[in-house]
């Protein structure tokens, strides 16, 4: 793959128009669920006094919306990226899109109107009967959820058709030549990007078939059709299902990196005997890492307690080993082009790395013991989705926007880049410190002694914002030029 | 409620021969013309029988005294018989076009535009649904029959923008414009749902009033708002399935 060939080809234009329609719905959602973030930030602080009722409604909303906020946009990004090399379908990528934004509407309804606050707690008699809300508002809550996820699937199956028609079949577009081949040279290997956006959209649709098995049973509850779902089934389910979402969207935007990186570094990103084994083993490390955040359920099987310890440490590995080490070693010594994408992309792989880290230790059965309630939690996927998938995702449609339109960017762009770096390191630093102190974590009211933290952290949340509304500026700036290129095709 | 749709027909005469007069009509005009679709042929005759289920089945009765069953026929017009006649109506206007005169077509064309036509759907749904409107609508039959007519109305212009069948319709030509306009239309009726669905008393004084009490008309409300938000969420996803094409 030629890393400075253009992302803009002959056929490709309506997939990019798409593309960036999703990076900027994705973000557009994260920014203003960010804000309720800020509030319950305020509020941890003592700064701003947010009611109980309002505070764990803001909570769903930000977690309800955050997640399916970086996976989308992420999915735009790579959707761009493999639009160079394999054919998509547009059209997939838009049904996609309206059914992710009907279950947003819902999830919206049912918060606000409906005053629905059980997050993604299952167990009976959540989510259904709460002080504030009623079935009606719970069934709309995971009727959102369902929409989703039926979102997800759409895109995943259109990903995965397209690289495996791309490749000519499963076997190529997962680089199985290459993995069980290594000695033979294999010049038509998938590149990166392409096996990224295969393996991900298998990881995907298997997560639904997850998703499912925990949502039919309960929209069955809500009938009336069985009386109560299995505590600890339901939990398992939630978190398999949840938590492997969150990665998902970790490994979608490092393809992204995959794709995009090369390209200031003048290099190719290989795929390599390495880089073919560990995005192969995501397909199924992806899915064992969930089930430390039930340690503390004492009826758990101990096999799943083993298996969360062992799969949490075995799932970091790919990531480290390949592709942490392998952009540093991308980078380096490559005269790399320090942009606003360049840099926030290091400190994306940076913050995926250190988030990483904070999983990990938690993932430790003695230490989760001690920190899995506190707000070490909240601090470990903040950094990996706030310092890492984010600012992948803004990386992309800057760079995205700057090459259609052909602007260039300025030193104010690498400002604010460095900023926004700075300002969420600062805001997750103070999460990691509260967890570190056990601050407990899901409390809608700060105790005056732990109020320092979030006080502290809020000249950083503040430098975030103000960073963010730059480079949103810069990108809104030259987003109709590059919307328009889309149609004109390359030059 | 599906026994409902199934029990208690009453054939109202002018009703049933107006739907017989636009069936026959359509079938007369469809099978003159150059490269007839059966698609469009089921489209509007399942148009023609969806008004027929929501206006002459059990559940017109049922609504005096049920929202939740107002709701269902609601749904039906608006959202079932509406796009399934903008679906089939191609062949009708490819046939009456040239006979229309150059301001009927220039009217068609400014009504269905995407903008004016959201907005006749927004009013006109939001407006009958505001509960002295409501209230009045259900207390006199004749308007109430007004009500129907103007929503099916109002929504055949909402989708019509999805179908080009010439100058006197303007469409929706891309898909990024495509989904705007879906994604607002489904967020505007489905907030009205969910107004419903999670009001804490009952909205409108014509279903409290009823003898059952005030607590059965809130959970019956509910249920209203319920079927509006989630039928109206299917349905515009379906829409978006239906619609999108590859550019």
């Amino acid at each position: 793959m030629d890393p400075n060939a253009p992302t803009l080809n002959a056929t490709n234009g309506p997939v990019l128009r798409a593309a960036i329609v999703y990076l900027v719905a994705g973000l557009g959602t994260v920014a203003v669920m960010g804000l309720l973030g800020v509030l319950m930030r305020l509020d941890h602080g003592g700064v701003l006094m947010v009611s109980p009722d309002w505070f764990y409604r803001i909570m769903t909303l930000h977690g309800a919306g955050m997640i399916p906020g970086l996976l989308f946009a992420s999915f735009g990004g790579l959707a761009a990226v493999v639009s160079t090399e394999a054919r998509l379908s547009s059209r997939a990528l838009w049904v996609g899109l309206v059914l992710y934004l009907t279950g947003m509407m819902l999830v919206v309804f049912a918060v606000v109107p409906g005053r629905f606050a059980a997050g993604w707690t299952v167990l009976d008699p959540l989510p259904y009967e709460g002080k504030t809300w009623t079935l009606s508002a719970g069934v709309v809550a995971y009727a959102g959820y369902l929409f989703t996820a039926l979102a997800i699937v759409v895109v995943c199956a259109s990903l995965l058709r397209a690289t495996t028609t791309a490749c000519g079949g499963a076997r190529r577009a997962l680089a199985w030549d290459v993995l069980f081949h290594p000695r033979r040279p294999s010049p038509d290997a998938a590149h990166p990007p392409v096996l990224i956006a295969t393996v991900v959209s298998i990881v995907g649709l298997l997560m639904v078939v997850v998703g499912l098995a925990y949502l039919v049973p309960l929209f069955l509850e809500a009938a009336g059709a069985v009386r109560h779902v299995d505590a600890l089934y339901s939990k398992n389910a939630v978190l398999l299902f949840g938590h492997t979402m969150a990665n998902l969207s970790v490994y979608v935007s490092a393809g992204v990196v995959y794709g995009t990186l090369p390209r200031y570094a003048h290099r190719p990103w290989k795929t390599t005997w390495p880089v073919a084994l560990a995005w192969n083993s995501i397909i199924l490390l992806i899915f064992f890492p969930w089930s430390h955040h039930l340690y503390e359920d004492f009826v758990q099987p101990l096999g799943l307690q083993i298996l969360g310890n062992l799969g949490s440490f075995a799932g970091g590995f790919p990531s480290f080993i390949v592709t942490i080490v392998g952009a540093l070693a991308l980078v380096y010594g490559a005269g790399l082009e320090w942009s606003p994408a360049t840099i926030l992309m290091l400190l994306g792989i940076w913050g995926w790395a250190f988030g990483g880290v904070g999983a990990l230790l938690d993932a430790i059965v003695p230490v989760n013991q001690v920190m899995h309630n506190t707000m070490w939690v909240p601090a470990h996927f903040h950094t990996y989705n706030m310092v890492g998938v984010a600012a992948f995702a803004w990386a992309y449609l800057y760079h995205l926007t700057s090459e259609l339109s052909g602007a260039r960017h300025r030193w104010m762009g690498r400002w604010a880049a460095w900023l926004y770096g700075i300002g969420a390191v600062g805001t997750v630093l103070f999460f990691f410190l509260e967890g570190a102190h056990s601050v407990p974590r899901r409390y809608a009211i700060h105790d005056a002694a732990w109020q320092g933290y979030a006080r502290a952290a809020i000249p950083f949340v503040a430098l975030m914002v103000v960073a963010l509304a730059w480079l949103g500026g810069e990108v809104l700036a030259r987003l109709g030029r590059a919307w328009r290129r889309t149609h004109v095709g390359p030059v | 409620m599906a026994a409902v749709l199934l029990t208690g027909w009453e054939w109202h005469p002018v009703l049933v021969a107006a739907l017989a007069v636009t069936g026959v009509g359509y079938v007369a005009i469809w099978r003159r013309g150059t490269a007839p679709s059966r698609a469009a042929l089921l489209a509007w005759q399942g148009g023609l029988f969806a008004i027929a289920v929501a206006t002459c089945s059990g559940v017109d009765p049922l609504s005096d005294a049920r929202l939740s069953a107002h709701m269902v026929q609601h749904e039906l017009l608006t959202f079932l018989a509406a796009p399934l006649l903008v679906a089939g109506m191609r062949p009708v206007t490819l046939a009456l076009l040239p006979r229309l005169g150059f301001p009927l077509a220039r009217w068609g064309h400014a009504l269905t535009r995407p903008r004016t036509a959201w907005m006749v759907a927004a009013a006109v749904l939001w407006g009958w649904h505001w509960p002295p409107a409501y209230d009045y609508a259900l207390a006199h039959p004749a308007v109430h029959d007004v009500e129907h007519v103007t929503l099916l109305m109002a929504y055949t212009l909402y989708w019509s923008p999805f179908t080009p069948f010439g100058h006197a319709v303007a469409a929706l030509r891309t898909d990024a414009a495509r989904t705007l306009y879906l994604a607002t239309g489904g967020a505007q009726s489905g907030l009205l749902g969910a107004v419903l669905a999670f009001a804490g008393t009952p909205v409108y004084r014509h279903y409290a009033a009823a003898p059952t009490g005030g607590e059965v008309a809130l959970a019956d409300q509910q249920l209203g708002g319920m079927i509006m938000l989630l039928s109206g969420a299917v349905v515009f996803a379906l829409a978006g399935a239906v619609t999108m094409r590859d550019e």
